[in-house]
């Protein structure tokens, strides 16, 4: 069993040498990912004995520019920075337990979201100083909400609504900015990705320039059963697409339960033409988060999954042979 | 709630065995999420069931929402206080919202409600429904907590909900998924038929722009479009986005999903042409390739190669004379793109800084010239 004794005890190791995820009944097999580190509830992270709604696990997670990780721990009002070994580095303290999400930027700010409650964007230093905060409602943001992704560009921060547009709420300062609306989710040398499903099982996916709305064509992705939800969608440094789709079959009897699902992850150029695909076996648990996935400066996929011993980090290398 | 309240207990002991519930009045699904939008805001109290909406829209004004505080110790409820008169927990929060197994006003109290998981099995007051089938005025529940779906899917795949989240949320109004612990229930006696067939409405958005649905064959309305609107023209269309630097100084603007927006023009590859084209904040500063520079040409003055001085593509002898009566010789093509030109007109003259010629250049002048004169004795 990959489990640790201590407070964040390295448990990389042991997880690399195939120890992992070996952890309760509820995990499945690591598949072709590589397991980065296992967090036990609790004592180290969360709260998972909740009574009411969700249980508080980490909400989000952010990967930094040196292949660490930023776990938001927000139910015991912290963010975990961890180091490139899963070492903690320090905590960053938060005000409230209500934020649900955590990002980087170009590793000298940490974002910290409160969609629900304080409805706002903390800015902070790597070590947690207050640098800036600014309220989420505005123009193009009616309700904080709807806020359904936080996405650093090069350009600023910008924060996606609806899964439909995308809202520029901080300049590349960091500093609050006439707020600019471009269609979709933005990325890097002026593009954006659109994604939907396309209610016949599939995904169609397009990248264009921003807000050009002569833009035509795209591709359409499908798996190996429906696909019920796009749970991730982005691009990393050099413009490869990350599109992580949750494919569902139903029992079409009554309860209707999920009686599969997975994760398909599939890597496509500039051009959208697809590289490769991986599966994850992991899928959303009844702990509930809200970010599952990451893309990583290293070009991985990175994974936060839940059990019910605790918190698993893993990454997924779509390049290895 | 994974337990429930010792009042919740009882009340819900008594949904459970007492027959003589009056069924849920026949009403559309817009009016279930006009309910259920209208306790945004309203605190979180274990137990409680009621809050006051004004419409669709919350009361917060006659009716204070109530406070929910951890108690010490501790992170949520059951072990927390509530102070004040209002507010629901989840399942109180649905069961007034779906006014079962009674009909009350939203703001009356202490009244019968259901628990969570009882919306996980069927009931004569709901039927169970498919997880990819979710509709506005839906439950969704699992064992421990239940949610009021508001909207249909986004493009991703996500709902629009209104849900009693806990004790330091209150009840809020977000974009969530659901797990697959998670199973659908929709409340029995919804109206068949809210609109006429043909029927169409519009609402204004943001700051631009309309959004549209309109009523379908089963006399139901069809999911609200995405809103969109024609873009500003004339002087309207122009504007200034911040930070801007070269040509993305200058913008244009945009009605993008409701929402005015100016829209930077694009960075594009920087050339010779006197623009920061790149929007860097350095105008012409791109590649001798990308500008131009460095090509064999010939001019009244002599052999020379390509420079960009002053946004504009010369040609510049080995002596430094720039004669702007220039013939580019083969693979030159006026510049590297979309920037002007200086050739045309006749004045040699020497230029001084970024027109000196580059030794690079004069290297190449002498390998073509080299290369020239091999040829022609071919």
């Amino acid at each position: 069993m990959c489990k640790q004794t201590s407070w964040l005890s390295v448990t990389v190791l042991g997880c690399a040498l195939g120890l992992f995820p070996s952890v309760g009944s509820a995990a499945p097999s690591s598949g072709d990912a590589e397991p980065w580190l296992f967090l036990p509830w609790d004592d180290t992270v969360g709260r998972v004995l909740g009574n009411e709604a969700d249980s508080e696990g980490p909400k989000s997670f952010a990967i930094k520019p040196d292949g660490g990780v930023l776990l938001l721990d927000q139910v015991n009002l912290r963010i975990l920075d961890l180091d490139a070994d899963g070492e903690l580095v320090r905590d960053i303290d938060l005000p409230a337990a209500t934020f649900d999400d955590v990002e980087q930027y170009d590793g000298w700010a940490v974002l910290a979201l409160d969609r629900l409650a304080a409805q706002t964007l903390l800015v902070m230093d790597p070590v947690g100083t207050p640098l800036a905060e600014v309220g989420l409602p505005g123009r193009g943001i009616d309700r904080s909400g709807l806020v359904t992704a936080m996405l650093p560009r090069s350009d600023g921060i910008w924060l996606e609504v609806g899964h439909r547009y995308s809202v520029k709420v901080l300049d590349r300062h960091l500093q609050p900015c006439t707020r600019q609306i471009v269609m979709g989710r933005p990325v890097e040398r002026g593009h954006s990705l659109h994604g939907a499903l396309n209610g016949q099982g599939g995904v169609t996916l397009r990248r264009t320039l921003r807000n050009d709305r002569s833009a035509t064509g795209g591709v359409t992705l499908t798996g190996q059963a429906p696909v019920r939800r796009i749970v991730w969608l982005d691009e990393d440094v050099d413009g490869t697409v990350y599109a992580v789709l949750n494919e569902a079959v139903f029992s079409p009897t009554t309860p209707y339960r999920v009686e599969q699902e997975r994760y398909r992850m599939v890597i496509l150029n500039e051009g959208l033409q697809e590289l490769a695909r991986l599966e994850s076996p992991w899928v959303l648990t009844r702990y509930d988060q809200r970010v599952e996935v990451r893309v990583g400066p290293d070009r991985r996929l990175w994974q936060m999954a839940f059990t019910g011993d605790g918190v698993h980090l893993l990454r997924w290398d779509w390049r290895a042979p | 709630m994974r337990r429930l309240g010792v009042v919740g207990a009882v009340l819900a002991a008594l949904c459970a065995s007492t027959p003589s519930h009056a069924a849920p009045p026949e009403e559309p699904p817009e009016a279930i999420v006009c309910r259920g939008t209208s306790a945004e805001g309203f605190s979180y109290e274990w137990g409680g069931e009621c809050w006051c909406g004004n419409g669709c829209a919350p009361d917060l004004t006659s009716c204070s929402p109530g406070v929910c505080t951890p108690n010490a110790g501790s992170t949520g409820c059951p072990d927390c206080t509530h102070t004040g008169t209002y507010g629901a927990d989840c399942s109180g929060f649905v069961s007034k919202a779906w006014q079962v197994p009674d009909p009350h006003a939203t703001d009356a109290c202490d009244v019968a409600r259901y628990v969570a998981s009882s919306f996980t099995a069927e009931h004569s007051y709901w039927n169970v429904v498919p997880m990819n089938a979710l509709e506005p005025a839906d439950a969704v529940a699992s064992s421990t907590h239940v949610i009021l779906v508001i909207d249909y899917e986004d493009p991703f795949g996500e709902h629009e909900v209104v849900e009693a989240k806990g004790c330091i949320y209150g009840i809020v109004r977000q974009s969530r998924t659901f797990s697959a612990s998670y199973s659908g229930a929709r409340r029995v006696s919804l109206s068949s038929c809210v609109c006429s067939d043909g029927d169409d409405e519009t609402e204004i958005c943001g700051d631009c722009g309309t959004r549209q649905r309109t009523c379908e064959s089963n006399c139901l309305w069809s999911p609200w479009s995405p809103c969109d609107g024609p873009d500003p023209t004339g002087a309207a269309a122009v504007c200034t986005p911040d930070g801007g630097e070269g040509q993305c100084a200058t913008g244009q603007q945009l009605c993008v999903a409701g929402w005015l927006t100016c829209q930077a023009a694009e960075a594009t590859t920087e050339v010779c042409d006197g623009v920061d084209n790149d929007c860097d904040g350095v105008v012409d500063n791109g590649t001798p390739e990308s500008l131009g520079e460095g090509y064999p040409c010939t001019n009244s003055c002599g052999a020379g190669v390509t420079e960009c001085i002053e946004g504009a593509v010369a040609c510049v002898t080995p002596d430094g004379g720039i004669c702007d009566t220039t013939t580019p010789d083969a693979g030159v093509d006026g510049g590297g793109g979309a920037g002007g030109s200086a050739f045309g007109g006749c004045n040699c003259r020497t230029p001084g800084g970024p027109g000196s010629l580059p030794l690079v250049g004069f290297i190449m002048v002498l390998a073509w010239l080299a290369w020239r004169r091999r040829s022609t004795l071919g």
